[in-house]
């Protein structure tokens, strides 16, 4: 009962209702795990789904995805090693020149919604930062967006930079972002396009494979 | 009188709130709006839907205040109105790393002309002008003044840029309310507008639009506490005029800051004059209003959808609910970390 409660606090975007009800799920010594799968991500895996069916507006997802983020600030320290998050890791940002960030941090918080651990690097990220993200942080898939038509050639930029520290082979690349298209998407090389933050997490799983 | 063809269609609509208005003004144009090709239509999108539209928003400061059809979160809605209003955002403006040539805050509160937008180091030959303090002072000073505006744009350099500004121009006006007569009186006494303005200003005394204003006390059932001030002696009206809109993805978010730039501004002016000033309709023109054909298919699958399945109250949030208030408070908290 008590999960069911912290998946609607999450579906209304309750983050003070989701806060009171993981402490006391804690405190009734329900696992971390449970609280955060049964709980959290059950939350969230609604509202994707009613974001994606056309049911949700933005403004609740992100509303939800902070209420989300409010629970697992207080689970995630509980959490054993094996209990992490372990759908996969993915380092997101926008390009060098870029400094909007509302798809991405959408972007962002769908994907934790559905599992992933996210390494947000922000806005106006140089090639640089990014292959340094990279390396630091070994994930499966790179998502790399842009809102601008003057900083879209930045992108295969960064994915050129990837290549040549050698990295590209070890990521899969997503991008996105109001210019982008599927067929520039496969121009600059990139292994995935996703139109809007549904889609993108759809993406992630489908380049990670089944598993 | 239907539309020639090659005109493009003019569009009013008329609001309580903000996310009545607005939301109006955006099924109105699509459903009226001519379709024509714009320079960002992609290969394989549809042409998009435009239109002139005229949006008047009679209670800016009413709730509920925000429509949930906006591209983001309540701490981005935050951000930008603490954008426009105070330009935590200026910092961007960094054209010689690829970043912003502008933001309404800085042409608005720090107008410089220059010839060249690539560098944020080019000097202006001339001296800055804030606008914003310009009108504060001017209708602080003559409340019966129509020169109170601000402008944007820079002729000597925004066409050559990708991303010149969409908003042009504020302008502002103080209506007396209360004292009619003693208030008509005022305009025409205290010009300091030139001779000209003085004489019209004079001849609004038998305007019946400036006549038969009410009073604020006789109007309770459509002026809602926050909307109007009980004792108000002025009404501080707002137009805003934009060169071109994005109606779907832009629009609402612009008007929420817009509409809080004008109760500032009344707060402001109302401080100066040390006398209470209440906020008025909102006029917001557009020469352009279009939903791009980019977004034609999520418009459709979303707005469309949850406008005729939701009612109108489950497609709003006032600005008073808990959530909202908590997203505020992050937002503000987010700044001060970026600040720092």
């Amino acid at each position: 009962m008590l999960l069911e409660d912290i998946e609607q606090a999450v579906i209304e975007g309750d983050g003070e209702k989701v806060e009171q009800l993981v402490r006391l799920a804690l405190s009734e010594g329900l696992p971390a795990s449970r609280v955060i799968n049964e709980g959290l991500i059950a939350g969230m895996n609604t509202v994707g789904r009613r974001f994606k069916e056309g049911e949700y507006f933005i403004p609740e997802v992100m509303m939800s995805a902070r209420a989300m983020h409010a629970g697992l600030a207080l689970v995630k320290p509980l959490l054993t090693m094996s209990e992490q998050l372990s759908r996969g890791t993915i380092v997101i940002c926008t390009v060098k020149g870029d400094v909007h960030d509302i798809g991405k941090n959408l972007v962002s918080m769908m994907l934790e919604g559905a599992g992933f651990r996210v390494v947000d690097i922000g806005t106006d990220v140089a090639p640089e930062k990014l292959v340094e993200a990279v390396r630091a942080n070994s994930p499966q898939i790179v998502a790399i967006s842009t809102l601008l038509t003057t900083t879209l050639h930045r992108i295969p930029e960064a994915l050129k930079a990837l290549e040549a520290a050698g990295l590209r082979g070890n990521v899969k690349v997503m991008v996105g972002g109001a210019p982008v298209t599927q067929a520039f998407a496969d121009k600059a090389g990139a292994d995935g396009y996703a139109p809007d933050a549904a889609l993108a997490v759809d993406r992630a799983k489908e380049l990670l494979g089944p598993g | 009188m239907k539309d020639r063809a090659g005109d493009i269609p003019v569009i009013s609509v008329r609001g309580r709130t903000i996310p009545e208005a607005w939301e109006q003004s955006v099924l109105r144009l699509w459903e009226e709006g001519v379709r024509v090709r714009t320079e960002y239509d992609r290969d394989g999108d549809e042409p998009s839907r435009d239109s002139t539209m005229v949006i008047v928003v009679d209670e800016p400061l009413s709730e509920p205040r925000i429509h949930l059809a906006f591209p983001g979160g309540i701490e981005d809605l935050e951000k930008y109105r603490q954008e426009v209003l105070f330009g935590v955002h200026d910092g961007w403006i960094r054209p010689q790393e690829g970043k912003w040539t502008y933001t309404y805050h800085q042409r608005l509160s720090a107008y410089a002309p220059v010839a060249d937008l690539s560098s944020s180091n080019i000097k202006s030959p001339f001296e800055v002008v804030d606008q914003i303090q310009y009108i504060i002072d001017k209708l602080a000073s003559s409340p019966h003044s129509r020169r109170a505006q601000g402008i944007t744009w820079m002729p000597t350099a925004d066409p050559a840029t990708d991303d010149p500004p969409c908003l042009q121009r504020i302008w502002c006006r103080l209506i007396p309310v209360g004292d009619v007569g003693s208030g008509s009186r005022e305009s025409g006494v205290g010009s300091r507008d030139g001779s000209r303005e003085s004489a019209v200003g004079t001849n609004d005394q038998d305007n019946p639009s400036t006549t038969r204003l009410p009073t604020a006390d006789c109007r309770p059932d459509c002026r809602p506490a926050g909307s109007r001030l009980p004792n108000a002696q002025f009404v501080l009206n707002m137009n805003s005029h934009w060169r071109s809109r994005d109606a779907y993805k832009a629009a609402f978010m612009n008007i929420y800051a817009l509409t809080d730039l004008q109760r500032w501004l009344a707060e402001n002016i109302s401080e100066k004059m040390k006398k209470p000033v209440a906020v008025g309709r909102y006029v917001d023109i557009s020469d352009s209003y279009h939903i791009y054909g980019a977004y034609f298919q999520e418009f459709c699958e979303r707005f469309l959808k949850l406008v005729k399945e939701r009612p109108f109250d489950k497609r709003v949030w006032r600005t008073d609910d808990r959530r909202v208030q908590a997203a505020i408070k992050r937002a503000q908290e987010e700044l001060e970390k970026e600040k720092a």
